[in-house]
């Protein structure tokens, strides 16, 4: 399904509004290339234009009981992509991740398992110089994993379990969020919860073999590597643990400011997550580097870290700080490569996201094969269906 | 989407844990309907694994509260195994809800105090 978009993008070059090519899509189909669309043809794509539009029907195809549900592990986010030259592009980003395999054992509050797996994601625009993040990944993995801690190895009393039943039937009928955080019911529930958990700590290793490359696949290269992610999450707000979260401590003082929390709270629960990767790269020909002149094998660190947090409250909706960092790095970067400047790249992604779909964001960088620094801002809302 | 009614165990136990984890903080009535993409750990930056890394993290940690501090045990013919990679599932998921999420809940587990419900 992939292939068969990227194929219809290379036919349908887009050099204006995505709508207009869209236009010239659905006229060509109806037979009326060089003419004005049919009025259904334009009421066809007045509908399309709108990407929630497309991510709607897209969703109900993938996950309805029908023979494509063997796509239910992907997604496909149609978006539009600007940049602050005014540039705006459409295109999708899609993502699949399957464990084709997996053994699982699970001992009190530890959990292990392995599985192969497969991997995609990228993003895909009908117009490639507008794609911000041309970079497409393909891998399949065999993956250990392992995730302890949590809660207490003891658990609750057959009474503590009562008592949180009854507690919850009174919550369930609380009416305003403030009446439920500042009751009775909610401290002892949450306290009696609280108490018993523990730092919990998620680890995922992973061999991986697979295939990098644009939107266009000119530019590839094979990859051979493994990787680590690790996710820790000091669950009980009292703990230790849970003060070294220093990246939360701006965001509890502005929740604190803003009212959203009632005194100086630092969020274990937002830890950020990490993935650091060690990869040996083939290029192909047309790859950058082999460009500038140095085609030989390199070996590349890369690294992932997201964090979100909540900042506030308003009209109802929480606002979230939201950072997502990527880094390569190539390990002995020849001189030619290094006076390219293709030996590092690095996304950063930030921004201002509320619950309810307004967002404010900024991202710059470039990853691996990706031929141009970007710069996106974006400010809208996403709309919920 | 899932039935979501105060009655249903699996509907409560599933919006208490989400709020104990972080995750949400509305009340039950307005909880049914939102979508995993506006649980605190959901990033439209990350990258699919990113993603899977997290969502695996909290599903752990839903099975271990629902399992070892709640008393839930699990349906039959459903594994610690499986009733984690049901939530998985819908945590990878953006435009799932909580009330999905309960629903899938609901058909892996027997939660505490469900036979007198």
């Amino acid at each position: 399904m992939i292939l068969a978009l990227i194929a219809l993008l290379g036919q349908e070059p887009a050099d204006d509004s995505p709508a207009k090519a869209l236009t010239r899509f659905v006229s060509g189909l109806s037979g009326l290339s060089g003419k004005d669309p049919t009025p259904l043809a334009r009421t066809i794509v007045d509908s399309l234009e709108l990407p929630e539009t497309l991510n709607s029907v897209l969703d109900g195809v993938l996950r309805a009981e029908s023979g494509w549900r063997f796509l239910r592990d992907l997604e496909i986010e149609f978006k539009y992509f600007d940049e602050k030259d005014g540039t705006q592009g459409f295109g999708v980003a899609c993502s699949y991740v399957k464990d084709l395999k997996s053994f699982d054992l699970v001992r009190g509050t530890t959990v292990r398992g392995m599985a192969f797996a497969v991997r995609a994601e990228g993003n895909v625009a009908f117009d490639q110089e507008t794609n911000p993040r041309d970079f497409l990944d393909f891998r399949v993995a065999f993956r250990f994993f392992q995730s302890s801690g949590g809660v207490v190895r003891e658990g609750t009393t057959d009474a503590e379990k009562d008592e949180l039943f009854k507690l919850e039937e009174e919550l369930v009928n609380i009416k305003t969020r403030d009446e439920l955080k500042k009751s009775p019911a909610w401290t002892r529930f949450s306290s009696l919860i609280q108490d018993r958990l523990t730092t919990q700590i998620f680890f995922d290793a992973s061999i991986e073999a697979g295939v990098e490359s644009d939107q266009s696949f000119t530019r590839e290269q094979y990859v051979i590597g493994a990787r680590v992610a690790l996710d820790i999450k000091a669950w009980n707000a009292k703990s230790p643990e849970a003060s070294f979260n220093v990246f939360d401590y701006p965001c509890a003082l502005i929740r604190q400011l803003t009212g959203c929390d009632s005194g100086f709270r630092v969020r274990g629960s937002t830890m950020p997550t990490l993935i650091i990767g060690l990869d040996s790269i083939h290029p192909r020909d047309d790859d950058p580097r082999t460009l500038a002149g140095d085609d030989s094998d390199f070996l590349r660190l890369r690294v992932e870290a997201s964090f979100r947090s909540p900042i506030a409250r308003f009209e109802g909706a929480t606002l979230f700080f939201d950072v997502n960092a990527r880094y390569y790095l190539e390990l002995g970067a020849s001189d030619v490569v290094r006076a390219a400047d293709l030996d590092h790249f690095s996304y950063v992604s930030l921004a201002l996201a509320s619950s309810q779909g307004v967002y404010v964001s900024y991202a710059a960088g470039r990853m691996p094969l990706d031929a141009r620094d970007d710069v996106i801002y974006e400010a809208g809302l996403k709309v919920n269906f | 989407m899932g039935t979501w009614t105060k009655n249903n165990l699996a509907c409560r136990a599933t919006w208490t844990t989400l709020m104990v984890l972080d995750q949400s903080d509305e009340t039950f009535d307005a909880s049914d309907a939102i979508k995993v993409k506006s649980f605190t750990f959901w990033s439209n930056a990350d990258s699919a694994e990113m993603r899977k890394t997290k969502a695996t993290t909290i599903a752990i940690q839903m099975d271990n509260i629902f399992v070892k501090l709640r008393g839930a045990r699990y349906e039959k013919g459903v594994s610690a195994e499986a009733a984690i990679k049901a939530i998985v599932a819908i945590l990878t998921k953006g435009d799932k809800t909580m009330a999905d999420l309960a629903a899938r809940n609901d058909a892996s587990y027997q939660f505490w105090g469900e036979e007198h419900a």
